[in-house]
């Protein structure tokens, strides 16, 4: 009987990727994608679907967070795909050729299995034991689901103690969801799996995503580096094991602003973007100015190319999914009065921003690096990386490079304006630069396999053993 | 000579991340297999007894007299005791206490006198509830009994 309990968990797992894969099933430009990929990329849009909606119902038409709308939400996306795919059914589907996998993509998906089990594990063994988890993330989920609305009393009114009582909500949503669709107690961790899955999510997108621009084995390498860090599998204050909002705010912006940044972005794509950029507003506070981020650098992308009309169009589709989301939010935050947080947008003027951005670069930097190279954290690879894109230059050289960098560049910044704002800044690196980090690794690490796919194909002795 | 030179570049940044994945390899199987050698044996363990594992027998036990003293849409008065160092314990204290409601009156050691506290507090919440760092479990006092308490030395509490 425990044991069916923690396994609970998958339950809302299962409900969320079913919800996403029917909306992919609507998408047309989408629904052929290759299975694995359609997967990751589902799990994001049944997360973004699920709880989004039961956010914006909850505030707007007091709907009560219980069990049957959870499945009346998700049960919606499952029949209109149902109903797609028999009204398309397979002649949407281009036969692929079936290819065989070679050894090392098999060895990348091995080692992704194996890290990914190893959460799993953690997860449904051990009740969560973070900081920002208790502190804020789980803690906010409990008092919404005791009181089954996002607007609960203990956030409206000031007197409670409450941290953080502005931060977007979306992901303790999903808890609620989660722990509603098996009727799981307070102390049940099933949850935890929520969280979890995202890790596998996160590869699949960096899996999928640059693949087809690199080689199978860059791709494949690149994955099983990623599975190989510390930080985005294990680590308690951020990873998959945490109910840190991180990792998801990472897959959400990442595959957003992937999808927005492919060759020909179609209607599916904007729509898909939209709203897994919307899920990042509601995700995490840093979620708008990403999500703003990803959509000003795919307008330039669009506007730099010819038949500018049509290649804006999804952007614009992706917009309008952004501009509900921050609608919901300041519309939300509006009933809560905020306390118990450092209300870093009430600092933030140009006059605090400036000297102190530059000034603050020798008491920062040293810290910055030490919390890329600690072992417990990312390993080697903040150490190797800067040879690899070095070594491997001319991958850099493709289409989208320069977008995807600033793509990369855009959670540092804002870190960055964190930091000079701050009281503290030396204690809010510690606690903050690997989570920035993180947020920006799907661009960073797409970045890495072009560098890596360069490398390899430069390396004629290789060459002969890797193709074999 | 360059073609040699980016040659050797290129084969030591190769060398170097190879030396990344077996490092790191090592270091997430290890891990990965700690996770799966503790969760095997405990595939049945209830509820419960994984609360009396992870926070400890007394600081499980106070926590569940507390959730049984006030009701789960009730409120309380919530003190931090930092005397052993501030390890976040009032957090996790309010965590394990959801969806209760707490109202925060500060650092035990940084409270006002008892008759000024009295003026000051709100009309509601009947119980206080202290919060250490963990493991150290909580305790739970009637407010009148907190106030007298407040008056002499901290330590008694």
């Amino acid at each position: 009987m425990a044991a069916a309990e923690k396994l609970a968990g998958f339950v809302g797992v299962l409900v969320f990727a079913a919800a996403g894969i029917g909306w992919l099933e609507t998408l047309p430009d989408l629904r052929s994608l290759p299975r694995g990929r359609a997967l990751g990329l589902a799990y994001l849009l049944g997360v973004a679907w699920v709880a989004g909606s039961l956010y914006a119902l909850s505030h707007f038409a007091g709907v009560p967070l219980h069990r049957s709308a959870v499945w009346v939400v998700a049960a919606l996306p499952i029949a209109v795909g149902f109903v797609a795919r028999l009204a398309w059914g397979s002649a949407a589907r281009r036969p692929r050729p079936r290819r065989r996998r070679r050894w090392l993509e098999a060895a990348a998906f091995a080692i992704a299995a194996v890290v990914c089990l190893g959460a799993v594990a953690e997860a449904v063994t051990n009740p969560l034991h973070d900081w920002d988890g208790r502190m804020t993330w789980a803690t906010q989920a409990r008092y919404v689901r005791a009181e089954a609305t996002v607007d609960a009393r203990v956030l409206a009114e000031p007197q409670w103690y409450v941290t953080h009582p502005q931060y977007p909500l979306l992901l303790p949503v999903a808890q609620v969801a989660a722990l509603e669709l098996t009727g799981a107690g307070d102390d049940v961790h099933a949850f935890r799996l929520l969280y979890v899955a995202f890790l596998p999510v996160f590869l699949l997108v960096l899996y999928g995503f640059p693949r087809r621009r690199v080689k199978r084995r860059a791709a494949a390498l690149t994955v099983m580096a990623a599975a190989l860090l510390p930080y985005p599998a294990f680590f308690p204050t951020g990873g998959a094991v945490s109910a840190y909002s991180d990792l998801p705010l990472a897959c959400f912006y990442g595959a957003g602003l992937l999808l927005l940044l492919r060759v020909r972005p179609g209607f599916s794509d904007g729509v898909a973007a939209g709203a897994l950029l919307a899920a990042a507003v509601l995700s995490k506070n840093e979620g708008t100015p990403l999500a703003l981020a990803a959509l000003a650098l795919a307008a330039l992308a669009g506007l730099r190319r010819p038949g500018r009309r049509r290649r804006l169009a999804p952007v614009g589709i992706a917009a309008l999914f952004v501009a509900l989301a921050i609608v919901l939010l300041v519309s939300w935050r509006a009933g809560i009065p905020n306390r118990y947080d450092e209300a870093y947008g009430s600092l933030f003027s140009l006059a605090a921003l400036w000297p102190a951005a530059v000034n603050r670069l020798p008491l920062l930097l040293p810290k910055i690096r030490y919390e890329m190279i600690a072992l417990d954290h990312w390993n080697l690879f903040w150490s190797v990386a800067p040879l690899v894109l070095l070594a491997g230059w001319r991958g850099l050289g493709r289409r989208r490079t320069a977008h995807l960098a600033a793509g990369a560049l855009a959670p540092l910044a804002v870190a960055w304006i964190a930091y000079t704002l701050s009281v503290d800044p030396a204690q809010v690196v510690r606690m903050s630069w690997n989570r920035f980090l993180l947020q920006a690794s799907i661009p960073l690490l797409t970045l890495f396999s072009f560098a890596l796919d360069d490398l390899l194909r430069r390396c004629r002795w290789l060459r002969g053993k890797a193709e074999a | 000579m360059f073609s040699f030179a980016g040659s050797t570049f290129r084969a030591l940044a190769l060398a170097a991340f190879a030396v990344f994945v077996a490092h790191s390899g090592f270091w997430t199987l290890l891990r990965v297999s700690n996770c799966l050698r503790q969760a095997a044996p405990l595939v049945n363990e209830d509820y419960g007894a994984i609360r009396r594992r992870t926070l400890g027998t007394s600081y499980a036990r106070a926590v569940e007299q507390l959730r049984r003293a006030i009701p789960r849409d009730g409120e309380y008065l919530l003190v931090r005791d930092v005397t052993e160092g501030d390890g976040g314990g009032v957090y996790w204290l309010r965590f394990e206490l959801a969806p209760r409601r707490a109202r925060f009156l500060g650092v035990l050691s940084a409270l006002p006198d008892a008759d000024t506290l009295r003026r000051t507090l709100p009309p509601g919440p009947r119980q206080v509830v202290i919060a250490f760092t963990e493991p150290r479990p909580p305790i739970l006092m009637d407010r009148e009994d907190f106030l007298r308490a407040l008056d002499r030395p901290h330590g008694s509490l």
